[in-house]
């Protein structure tokens, strides 16, 4: 129907549907192609008309072999509109540029041909009058005499084509339209396929020396170099660490750019591969920590998600190619390819995305580069602040996998207590060489650094405690139950985990209510090991009672008991014997109805002495624990404790020496009560110093009984008091440690043995040596008193003798004894003398050194002292 | 329907005009005739280049041909 119609002036508009491609409009395409052709033929050949069938089949040939190279890049989508106006777009712009380099004007109204090249470019596609006005355009460029003129030759000519085809056509290898099935006339003459196959060779001869690349290749080369694999084409500069097309090829400069920035998803996979690579294989001197491992590993997750996505992309792309070969053996003009076509610009869109994601893991990759165990954690997590939500998704995951490693370890020391860290990960760490004594105050270490900072210091502390409370109930009071985890750690595994989402905080409430819940039953069950099964309650009331003198009358018969053996010097006493003494008082006094357990940690201990010391000042009590409670009293607290009784116990020795004094002054008053009066003023003289002793006595006495009444009640009793209501409410053994060193300090302190009251101390060890001095001095006065007055006695009791003999009188040989009698009763002046000096110098003393203790309260102000003050100078002045 | 035939054809004409003036300015050689057939083969989706080149062909060999014939 259509062959009769003859041309006429203008050409049918092929009214075809874009979108159908069916078979039959093709094939009817395909007629009409070659109708046309005929018809250009015979155009061409009008006065020759036996030529015309020649040069159709020619014709037909080189346009099949045309279409058999650049349909396979062809692409449906180069048919939108978008796609034609940019190609239509920059052909007129290189064709305006050329008609400006020729500056030819027209002849007729004298413009230059590049405006009115413009004018009428501007019209055709302000209207839109030809659907394929692109095609034209590229048609009119190629044909045009300008530029054929210029070297003076006609045809194709391979440079002036090659400058066509590159310059002046910038989209030739971007494709061209959409190109119909291919269809074969099976009725080809032998003489036109030869034709068909020069002509064929003859262009693909002519795009070799071109060496412009077809689409094709690049999207293939792009597809190899996203794998990290050099193309054909593209290749990895390492001089410009980049993938980039090869030089000698020739691409136009939008291709080449585009290909540049799809290749950065190559160079990323690169890296990234490289990196897990590196990492897979170690160098061998830095060990591979989990948290790393659980980061590489989600690496190389995402990094196979990403290959089966690029295999995906290939086996669209091959199977559009694989399409168009099979095809390929019939396609005489034009042919269209099953699936979906493959360009530049889609592979661009379906990789950006991983593209976005493999470079957010590259930068991941840099940033925690040489980190490890929580520090990697933190690094994650500050990157997990983002306000892109895919990122957040993205390294929140990461997060996930990483904290995975963590979170075991975190459960595996909450439950059972172990510490599996060979890499130093974990944010605490156990103390080498550290002894079973000190496993719960030196034996595990926080790693500040390691902290996740989703954790906080109080929890990080809890996580702590609770493992080492485990290994303390293990190791310590070997026990071998510590409760059942076995429905929490279930538990675990929901409430351990970071929700990265919600930023970055994430569920850290979540995983502090299940610490909490673990940690409060580990603790109670220590607690209660402790109280219950190791009575650390009656101990500690023991260490208060023995040591710090708490029991009265036990200590009271420990010093009359031990009184003489101590007055030896040190070298001479024997602990051995005092260790019996110590076992008498006990059993005299009311404590031994104590617990033989808690009796059995007592000991006497003799401290390291110098020879000029007495057994007064070296000897000790001391309350020996063992294992599970040396947590709570330790060597060191022991050692405070020590220092606490020393202090008491001379303080105890002053007071029970004053005590002695009296005891011994008390008779010699009696004595004296019974001297008769004739004997004159040196027995009043010596009364008056009696008297005068007595009155110091009571002095020191008062200060004794004060400093002692300060020290128990205002300090011990006090301090025990309050850490006792502590120790009921303490809930973890850390509480209780703290409330136990906090009560030692107190007493410490209090009892003026700390730092800040050591002139307090020395002052007060001056007042405790007078009194001592004091005690000697009035014992050497009773003695000459009692020897006086036995003295006495026997005279008295002989004269009675002797009155009941009839004697009276004194008889001759008592001649000499009458000086004697004199003696008795007339001390010598000079004793007297002394006497009184030396009683006067200790007063005066005394006086002075009380003066001095109580003029330096005010250097000690954090101690409450008024009462003490109070009471003793109330005596003095 | 007639009317809208009319419109075509005097569209054809019109973009016609305007292509021939182009291919004057860019001094193809071609008359309207041949420009009026190679526009509809272009609309038809034939590859621009290979046309081109056939248009080539066919001008070197029907001057090859008169040359031929002035020879003879």
């Amino acid at each position: 129907m259509e062959v009769s119609r003859r041309p006429s002036g203008g050409a049918g508009l092929v009214p075809t549907a874009g979108s159908d491609y069916g078979a039959g409009v093709a094939k009817a395409r395909d007629e009409r192609t070659v109708l046309l052709l005929g018809e250009l033929c015979a155009r061409a050949h009008a006065s020759s008309p036996q030529r015309v069938k020649g040069a159709l089949s020619r014709s037909v040939g080189i346009i099949a072999a045309e279409n058999e190279g650049e349909s396979e890049v062809a692409q449906r989508a180069a048919s939108s509109s978008l796609d034609s106006f940019g190609m239509e777009a920059s052909i007129a712009a290189s064709v305006q540029r050329q008609l400006v380099r020729t500056g030819k004007r027209d002849e007729a109204t004298g413009l230059p041909l590049s405006v009115k090249f413009a004018e009428l470019h501007e019209r055709f596609s302000r209207k839109g009058l030809l659907r394929r006005y692109g095609s034209l355009l590229r048609l009119l460029n190629q044909l045009s005499g300008h530029w054929t003129d210029l070297d003076g030759s006609h045809g194709p000519n391979p440079t002036a084509a090659s400058g066509a085809g590159n310059t002046m056509v910038p989209f030739k290898v971007i494709g061209g339209e959409g190109h119909n099935h291919p269809h074969l006339p099976r009725g080809g003459h032998q003489a036109e396929r030869a034709a068909i196959r020069k002509l064929k060779y003859f262009r693909i001869k002519e795009r070799d020396d071109f060496q412009s690349l077809h689409e094709r290749d690049l999207v293939r080369d792009v597809l190899f170099v996203a794998q990290g694999i050099d193309g054909k084409f593209v290749k990895f500069s390492a001089s410009e660490d980049r993938y980039r097309v090869a030089d000698e090829y020739v691409v136009s400069a939008q291709a080449r750019e585009l290909v540049a920035n799809l290749c950065e998803v190559g160079w990323l996979y690169r890296r990234l591969q490289g990196l897990a690579e590196a990492h897979e294989a170690g160098d061998g001197t830095d060990p591979k920590g989990s948290t790393q491992q659980a980061f590489f590993s989600a690496v190389r997750g995402h990094l196979a998600h990403y290959y089966r996505m690029l295999a995906l992309v290939e086996s669209r792309v091959m199977s559009s190619s694989a399409g168009g070969a099979e095809h390929g053996e019939g396609g005489l003009i034009e042919r269209e390819v099953g699936g979906l076509r493959v360009s530049l610009r889609s592979l661009a869109i379906m990789l950006s995305e991983p593209t976005q994601q493999l470079r957010v893991l590259a930068i991941l990759c840099d940033g925690v580069e040489g980190l490890k165990g929580g520090a990697l954690v933190n690094r994650l997590f500050k990157m997990a602040k983002h306000g892109d939500p895919h990122v957040r998704g993205l390294v929140g995951g990461i997060l996930h996998e990483v904290c995975r490693p963590l979170f075991r370890m975190v459960s595996r020391w909450m439950f059972e207590g172990e510490l599996h860290d060979p890499c130093g990960e974990f944010f605490i760490r156990e103390e080498e060489g550290v002894p079973l004594d000190d496993l719960w105050r030196h034996g595990y270490k926080l790693r500040s650094e390691m902290i996740p900072s989703a954790i906080s210091g109080d929890l990080a502390r809890t996580i702590l405690r609770t493992g080492k409370s485990i290994n303390f109930l293990k190791r310590c009071c070997e026990v071998k139950e510590w409760g059942d985890f076995h429905s929490l750690s279930r538990e675990a595994e929901a409430s351990l985990r970071f929700g990265a989402g919600e930023g970055g905080g994430g569920d850290a409430e979540g995983i502090e209510r299940f610490v909490a819940k673990v940690a409060k039953r580990v603790d109670s069950h220590v607690m209660h090991t402790l109280f219950y099964t190791f009575r650390c309650g009656d101990h500690l009331q023991a260490v208060k009672r023995y040591l710090l003198l708490g029991q009265g009358d036990f200590i009271q018969q420990l010093m009359d008991l031990s009184g003489e053996d101590l007055n030896e010097k040190a070298g001479t006493v024997s602990a051995y014997q005092l260790g019996s003494t110590l076992e008498t008082a006990i059993r005299s006094s009311v404590v031994q109805f104590d617990d033989p357990e808690i009796l059995d940690c007592l000991r006497v201990e003799m401290m390291p002495h110098a020879s000029e010391e007495y057994g007064w000042d070296v000897f000790s009590l001391n309350y020996v624990v063992r294992s599970p409670l040396t947590c709570v009293l330790t060597d060191d607290s022991m050692r405070k404790y020590l220092r606490v009784f020393n202090f008491l116990w001379r303080l105890k020795r002053v007071e029970h020496a004053l005590c002695q004094v009296w005891q011994q002054m008390k008779p010699s008053v009696q004595l004296f009560g019974g001297v008769r009066n004739e004997d004159g003023e040196n027995v009043v003289g010596i009364k008056g110093e009696v008297r005068k002793c007595h009155c110091v006595r009571n002095e020191m006495s008062h200060f004794c009984m004060n400093l002692q009444y300060y020290i128990m009640f205002e300090v011990l009793e006090e301090g025990w008091t309050e850490f006792k209501s502590k120790m009921e409410a303490a809930e973890d053994l850390d509480a209780l440690i703290s409330a136990h060193d906090l009560y030692l300090d107190g007493v410490v302190e209090k009892a003026l043995l700390g730092e800040r009251s050591q002139a307090l101390v020395r002052q007060l060890n001056l007042v405790f040596d007078l009194i001592m001095r004091f005690q000697g001095f009035s014992a050497r006065i009773q003695e000459i008193l009692k020897e006086a007055s036995q003295k006495r006695r026997l005279r008295t009791l002989r004269a009675e003798v002797e009155t009941a003999q009839g004697n009276w009188g004194v008889d001759g040989e008592g001649a000499g004894e009458l000086s004697g009698q004199e003696d008795v009763d007339c001390f010598p002046e000079r004793f007297l003398y002394s006497t009184r000096y030396e009683l006067d110098a200790i007063k005066g003393d005394y006086k002075v050194l009380v003066d001095g203790f109580l003029k330096l309260f005010p250097t000690v102000p954090h101690l409450d002292l008024g009462l003490l003050e109070q009471k003793i100078s109330f005596n003095i002045s | 329907m007639v009317a809208e035939d009319h419109g075509v054809g005097e569209r054809r004409e019109d973009v016609l005009d305007v292509a021939f003036e182009l291919s004057q300015v860019l001094d193809t050689g071609l008359d309207r005739e041949t420009l009026s057939i190679l526009i509809a083969l272009c609309e038809n989706g034939v590859n621009p280049e290979a046309l081109a080149l056939v248009v080539k062909e066919l001008k070197r060999e029907s001057q090859d041909f008169r040359a031929q014939e002035y020879v003879s």
